[in-house]
């Protein structure tokens, strides 16, 4: 596979498993923030499960519930948020025949430009992290709520893909913060430029930031030696982490065969960034 | 055309296809022109600005920031000066500026008829209820599920002058205020969190559902930094692995309601252990506990084992700030009891005055509105249910930010009081259980429309005060209801002394020593000022309430406010983080353990019908290690009979199942120890 261009920044999502209590907050958040409709059909939906329904849902950020599958006394649980995560070597944008998707932007993002997307969804089968959903219908705001869409992020319609962008937009306002301050867009400091789900997050399990820059947190949070990342061993190269002191949960990151540990990174502790 | 000719024809069209543009050009236009319908919502271009407001949706009254754009609030950011918090936003504040334009909102004042409701004006819905309520003098009710707001003193002294009686809804306010009365304390009591090195939750779901839970959150995630080690230890003690005990450093398993019996147990082992206070009616709090609550019976009432309770104890002892909180799992029904044992906890460990205080309640500005522990007083468990078996009569009800149709136990009395009080007023913003069964619904203005405030939730660390303003346009034709009852007291010919509710939070500010200006802006005012009074330990060792029902199964309701609170269902905008764990298609799913499922005799994905003391309901099955043996763990907020599309037809609710006890000592009704009985359905 061609390789993808590096950048100086690299703006990536360390997400604490062990402090995250599953409460659907970060969610809540998303879906004000980009403009996701509430689904009215959801009963219906939730009636009729199944192909392709539960696939209808349209949700940037998906928490899952993680066990040990142990029972009684030695039994435990942790919740895992997924928002997309932002490969350094996307399967997404190689397949996409309408280059709708992109990663060309200093800071890593992973760009979905809605209006050249034409729906054929080949992006979401080869996404191995089922990080993007596809708008089955028209958005539907119940009555009088379309006046509290945010001017930040475009309504998507009917037949078009979409996926987290770790609020992108928010990184526009950062960097324009920055020039009125008078400072480099290019260098911004920890914690200006923050996506809603890390800023709503009551027991602050995501940490957000450029994990190339010495002086943000997650430069070192990345290296901790339980952080891990998802199906790190595809080769995708993800721009989000996960810390968790449980060895279960690093093991649940990747398709690990019984002998083996769960080596983060391949064994070589933190995250090979940079 | 010959042969050769046709083939060069071909070959030249296919090359000129593949060169020129147009088929791209198309496709591409088409990709866009097919998404630019003129039905599609745009998006405004305007300005954001932000403006603070404290959630009062939010049970944990947590400040956060709204972003404004064109007189429409569009988003929620956190406010990280906000003391309840933090910078965080809760998932009710984050769901709480979507409600603005909930399908399920009242739009205007509604007069039931025969033939349904039918619009009326405002003016029309304030003589109505004035001559309503001058008719009724001396049976005027009014219940109030605010547990944060001055509201409260315009209706208590609007109702106190009308001879009629005051009911605040059921909750950990109450139950603090009855503990601490008879404790013989009154104010407050404040968690200093921040400060403590071990924080023993009994019960109590401290990071989702109970008290200052936002603020709490926050304070967690400092004390356990991402990547490094802990600086305080988190323990969490109830039936399930709700949110709080899914990231505490331990769970200790324990059964529903038992709260109480392991904080004496665990004050047992300290006294055994030589620890002593200083306190008045300690001795006899030593005998009561010496007698009962040795770690063996504690462990077959509690299920907590003995050797657990006899480590806790250990290192509680060795903690420096150790803090103990506890409560019910569901934030409701545990009564006075578990707090009342946890302050002797507390007190036993030298904690009085370091990570328990007690701080000042709200000073009372409107007269003839009472002291808010005398606004706590009664119970209206058994007022409700007298009005439903028309034992009590209540020739007019008024609910505010309550919704008892749904939120209670014994649902089905509850509701049927809403139908036998003879004339039911309805201040809920929302078409809920309650508005729907009223005579005459007055819809409240939401949060971001209009004046209110917000002082000290239960558990917060010191005093705090905010302020609210209206940030928004009224979507609707609403009004707020404190302003309404200023209205309705001076159609009745009674002056409280105000003139609009801006004013009564004026004075409040007042009396605070607060500024007006500051607090206007959306800074929260706090206080450090703590009471010093000793409290008397004697009856903080009475025997906990005893299993409600006959049920082979402890029942452990779950609060998750992403499902909703017992005023508000699910948001729409929450209503995607539903887990397939909690609903199952549109049937609430309750669950068990493997051992549990087995001596019940059902499986995974099973519908099963449960039966409690208060009622039935049917669900399916889900096996899950996180609920201890012998327990079923149901979630409440679903099985919403009114509200919306997203709400209203999904799941059961499972209030149905409980049934209140009484506790004639404390004088507060109990449901925090229910059991139940399965069948496959």
């Amino acid at each position: 596979m061609a390789g993808f261009k590096e950048f100086n920044i690299r703006w990536s999502m360390v997400v604490d498993i062990d402090k995250c209590t599953g409460c659907g907050a970060c969610m809540t958040a998303c879906n004000k923030e980009n403009n996701i409709a509430p689904q009215e059909e959801a009963k219906a939906r939730l009636e009729s499960k199944g192909f392709p329904t539960r696939f209808k849902k349209i949700e940037w950020l998906t928490i899952y519930e993680l066990s040990n599958g142990k029972q009684g006394g030695d039994h435990d649980t942790a919740f895992l948020p997924r928002p997309c995560m932002q490969c350094g070597m996307p399967s997404c944008v190689s397949v996409c025949p309408a280059i709708a998707t992109d990663k060309n932007e200093e800071g890593g993002i992973v760009s979905q430009i809605y209006p050249r997307c034409f729906g054929c969804r080949y992006c979401m089968a080869s996404c191995p992290y089922h990080a993007r959903v596809f708008n089955w219908d028209q958005p539907i705001f119940p009555e009088g709520m379309e006046k509290q869409l945010t001017p930040n992020v475009s309504v998507r319609s009917r037949g078009v893909v979409e996926k987290c962008n770790f609020c992108h937009h928010r990184l526009m306002y950062a960097k324009d913060a920055a020039r009125v301050a008078g400072e480099d867009p290019e260098k911004l400091a920890d914690g200006a430029y923050m996506p809603a789900c890390a800023e709503a997050c009551p027991t602050g399990a995501i940490s957000f930031g450029d994990v190339k820059n010495p002086e943000h947190e997650v430069h070192e949070l990345a290296k901790s030696p339980y952080a891990f990342r998802l199906l790190e061993r595809l080769g995708t190269d993800p721009q989000v982490y996960y810390i968790s002191k449980r060895e279960w949960v690093r093991k649940q990151g990747d398709n690990y065969l019984e002998s083996e540990g769960a080596a983060a990174h391949g064994g070589n502790g933190g995250g090979q960034h940079g | 055309m010959n042969r050769r000719t046709f083939l060069t024809f071909s070959a030249g069209a296919t090359a000129g296809l593949m060169i020129t543009p147009i088929p791209w050009k198309l496709t591409d236009d088409a990709s866009i022109w097919t998404q630019n319908w003129q039905w599609n919502p745009k998006v405004p271009k305007r300005a954001i600005y932000f403006a603070e407001m404290a959630s009062k949706l939010d049970p944990s009254g947590s400040g956060v920031k709204v972003a404004v754009v064109n007189g429409n609030a569009v988003g929620v950011a956190g406010n990280v000066d906000h003391p309840l918090g933090k910078g965080a936003v809760s998932t009710m504040a984050a769901a709480e500026v979507g409600l603005l334009h909930s399908p399920a909102r009242v739009r205007q004042p509604m007069l039931k008829t025969a033939t349904g409701f039918k619009a009326i004006s405002w003016d029309e819905a304030e003589t109505i209820l004035t001559g309503k309520l001058s008719e009724a003098r001396g049976e005027v009710a009014m219940v109030s599920g605010d547990d944060t707001g001055s509201a409260n003193e315009i209706f208590a002294a609007l109702v106190n002058g009308l001879d009629g009686s005051f009911y605040m809804m059921p909750g950990e306010t109450q139950s603090a205020h009855k503990a601490l009365e008879m404790m013989g304390g009154e104010g407050r009591i404040a968690y200093d969190i921040e400060n403590a090195d071990y924080v023993l939750f009994l019960g109590a779901d401290a990071l989702e559902s109970s008290g200052t839970s936002t603020r709490n959150a926050r304070v967690f995630s400092e004390t356990h930094p991402t990547g490094k080690a802990a600086s305080a230890k988190y323990v969490y003690a109830g039936p399930v692995m709700n949110n709080t005990a899914v990231v505490c450093d331990q769970w200790i398993q324990a059964k529903p309601g038992a709260a109480a019996t392991v904080a004496l147990g665990l004050s047992r082992i300290l006294m055994d252990n030589g620890a002593v206070a200083n306190a008045k009616g300690f001795a006899s709090f030593k005998q009561n506990v010496a007698q009962g609550y040795a770690p063996a019976h504690v462990e077959r009432e509690t299920g907590v084992r003995a050797d657990v309770l006899k480590k806790i104890a250990r290192e509680l002892a060795a903690a420096k700030r150790p803090l103990v909180i506890a409560g019910s799992e569901f934030g409701q029904g545990a009564g006075a009891r578990a707090l009342m044992a946890s302050l002797g906890l507390n007190v036993l460990l030298g904690q009085m005055g370091q990570s328990v205080k007690i701080i000042p309640g709200a000073p009372a500005v409107v007269q003839g509105a009472g002291s808010e522990s005398e606004r706590y007083a009664a119970d209206v468990i058994p007022f409700l249910k007298g009005v439903a078996e028309g034992r009590d009569g209540a020739k007019v009800l008024m609910v505010y930010d309550a919704n008892p149709a749904y939120g209670l136990p014994q649902t089905q009395a509850m509701a049927k009081a809403m139908d036998k009080a003879a004339y039911t007023v309805s201040f809920s913003s929302f078409m809920d259980e309650t508005a729907e069964r009223a005579n005459l619904i007055m819809p409240n203005s939401m949060t971001a429309e209009r004046y209110d405030d917000l002082y000290t939730p239960h558990g917060a660390g010191t005093a705090t005060y905010s302020v609210n303003k209206p940030l928004v346009k009224s979507a609707f034709d609403t009004r707020t209801t404190a302003d309404v009852m200023l209205s309705v007291a001076s159609r009745l010919g009674m002056d409280l002394g105000y003139a609009s509710f801006k004013d009564v939070l004026q004075a409040k500010a007042t009396r605070l020593g607060a500024s007006w200006s500051s607090l206007r802006q959306g800074k929260a005012w706090t206080s450090a000022s703590a009471s010093s009074a000793q409290l008397n330990l004697a009856p903080c060792a009475a025997p906990a309430v005893r299993a409600i029902g006959e049920g082979t199964l402890a029942l452990a309701p779950v609060v998750k406010h992403n499902i909703g609170t017992s005023k508000v269902a699910m948001p729409p905008h929450s209503a995607g983080s539903i887990r397939d764990t909690e609903l199952s298609g549109v049937q609430t799913v309750v669950q068990m353990n493997a051992k549990t499922a087995r001596m019940s005799g059902v499986k995974a994905g099973e519908t099963v019908k449960l039966m409690g003391p208060g009622g039935e309901m049917t669900a399916q099955v889900y096996v899950s290690e996180k609920v201890m043996t012998g327990v079923v763990a149901a979630p409440l907020g679903f099985g919403h009979t009114a509200w919306d599309g997203f709400s209203k037809g999904v799941g059961e609710n499972a209030f149905k199942l409980l049934a209140a006890a009484d506790d004639p000592e404390t004088g507060l009704s109990v449901w925090s120890t229910n059991r139940v009985t399965i069948a496959t359905a």
